[in-house]
């Protein structure tokens, strides 16, 4: 039976092509020839819808809207998941850690409020979970998506600073000596390495003039926001200063922006810009919650082992204040 | 129902008939093929067939060669040697197990041959 493919009649022209290889491409298809297949095939459905008599957009539009439900890296963590048994134990792995974690963590939360007993146990077993399985094996997952040796030292940076910084929490919460210096540590590496690092290689793929923007206020943004975060913890002056300043990045530039350039690649509300969105609600929620006064009686609740709770009502008041005469200095 | 389900086990023997007849077919191709067989029955997306392709060729049952056509580069699958012996025990399982579907969803097929 011979075939008679219509795309012995329509052929696409280079530049057409090279729209379709280029959203490959982007969609970072790496894996052996899986590129060339994908760009070849949806090549083929295009030009069969053109000798239909579409416009080449259209037809495109079409094709990628009926394959749409599986995006193109979707197709490649499947032929990945297929062809790779270590990809598949390190995926089950994620979603078990993943869960048994967080639960863990929930849960030492909830016995830590009622004081019910055994709950810094279940804590430490959370974060042994969540640090050392869970963290570890999504980084080795996604360092098996990408062969770029530059985004491999960027995964190990955020390991380890990761790590760090999780241990550190712990450390705090659990009032363990050093947390200080373990969170300082991985506070440096996030902070002067890998942040850094991560604004280069987005701005080397950046190929707009909003993409470097959205790179440099992104980045930037949650570089300030996390120097905000080590001042205050360790009660360093000007903490406040660069929260508002990294907020301001975040929240103003990189979110409108971010959003316009999603809209404009995919012509649709993606998941990921949700995600963002939902993220950016968050962050502005936690810096309400660390300015409003927090109620004596919560206090208690929450930071039992204060001497005196009004403590940090009183550095609320005083932080609000001081935020207040320097956004709107000479107001009452 | 949905037909992509019933679709997913079979589509590995489907792809080492279609090879075992052809000495060579790129991604699209097969598609087309299938789709033009079945009467449009059967429409394979790119989605679920390279994975698939890939997990064969690794597994060593097809190798791929590439060409260059249209401006573009064209990878053709075609069958090892392994594959070939693997095909005809595929498509033999197959065979077993649709017939053995078809009891299934008939059983009056069934009881008319025991009553007679």
């Amino acid at each position: 039976m011979e075939i008679k493919t219509a795309s012995d009649i329509c052929t696409l022209n280079i530049k057409q092509i090279e729209t379709i290889a280029a959203d490959v491409r982007r969609a970072r298809i790496t894996l052996s020839h899986l590129a060339d297949d994908l760009i070849d095939h949806i090549c083929c459905e295009v030009e069969s819808e053109l000798g239909k008599g579409k416009s080449f957009e259209e037809a495109y539009r079409d094709i990628m809207q009926k394959a749409g439900r599986k995006r193109l890296n979707e197709i490649q963590e499947d032929t990945q998941f297929l062809i790779d048994k270590n990809y598949r134990i390190m995926k089950m792995t994620m979603k078990i850690t993943g869960n048994v974690s967080l639960a863990m963590l929930g849960l030492a939360t909830v016995m830590r409020l009622f004081h019910w007993p055994g709950a810094n146990v279940v804590l430490v077993l959370g974060f042994i979970v969540l640090a050392l399985i869970f963290f570890p094996a999504a980084i080795w997952a996604n360092q098996r998506e990408t062969k770029i040796r530059l985004t491999r030292s960027l995964h190990s940076l955020i390991l380890v600073g990761g790590i760090l910084l999780m241990a550190g929490v712990l450390f705090k919460v659990m009032h363990w000596p050093g947390a200080g210096i373990v969170m300082f540590s991985g506070w440096i590496i996030v902070i002067l390495l890998f942040l850094p690092l991560l604004l280069y290689a987005k701005l080397m793929e950046a190929e707009t003039g909003n993409q470097r923007l959205m790179a440099w206020s992104g980045i930037g943004g949650l570089m300030i926001a996390q120097m905000s975060t080590m001042f205050k913890t360790f009660h360093w002056p000007g903490a406040n200063i660069l929260m508002i300043v990294g907020a301001i990045l975040l929240i103003s530039i990189f979110l409108p922006v971010y959003t316009g350039v999603k809209l404009k690649e995919t012509g649709r509300v993606t998941g990921s810009v949700i995600f963002v969105h939902l993220l950016a609600v968050y962050l502005v929620m936690l810096t309400f919650l660390l300015a409003i006064n927090i109620s004596e009686a919560d206090n208690t609740v929450l930071f039992p082992e204060r001497e005196n709770p009004n403590e940090i009502v009183q550095a609320n008041t005083e932080l609000i204040s001081r935020t207040h005469d320097l956004v709107l200095p000479g107001l009452p | 129902m949905n037909k992509n389900n019933l679709i997913k086990g079979t589509l590995s023997p489907i792809i080492l008939k279609l090879l075992s007849e052809n000495k060579r077919m790129y991604g699209y191709e097969i598609t087309r093929k299938v789709k033009e067989i079945t009467d449009g029955k059967i429409e394979l997306t790119f989605g679920a067939i390279y994975p698939v392709l890939h997990k064969l060729e690794k597994d060593g049952l097809v190798k791929t060669e590439s060409a260059v056509a249209n401006n573009r580069n064209r990878i053709y699958y075609s069958l090892t040697e392994k594959g070939k012996s693997t095909a005809s025990e595929r498509i033999a399982e197959l065979k077993e197990f649709l017939e053995a579907m078809k009891i299934i969803i008939n059983p009056g097929y069934n009881l008319r041959y025991q009553s007679i």
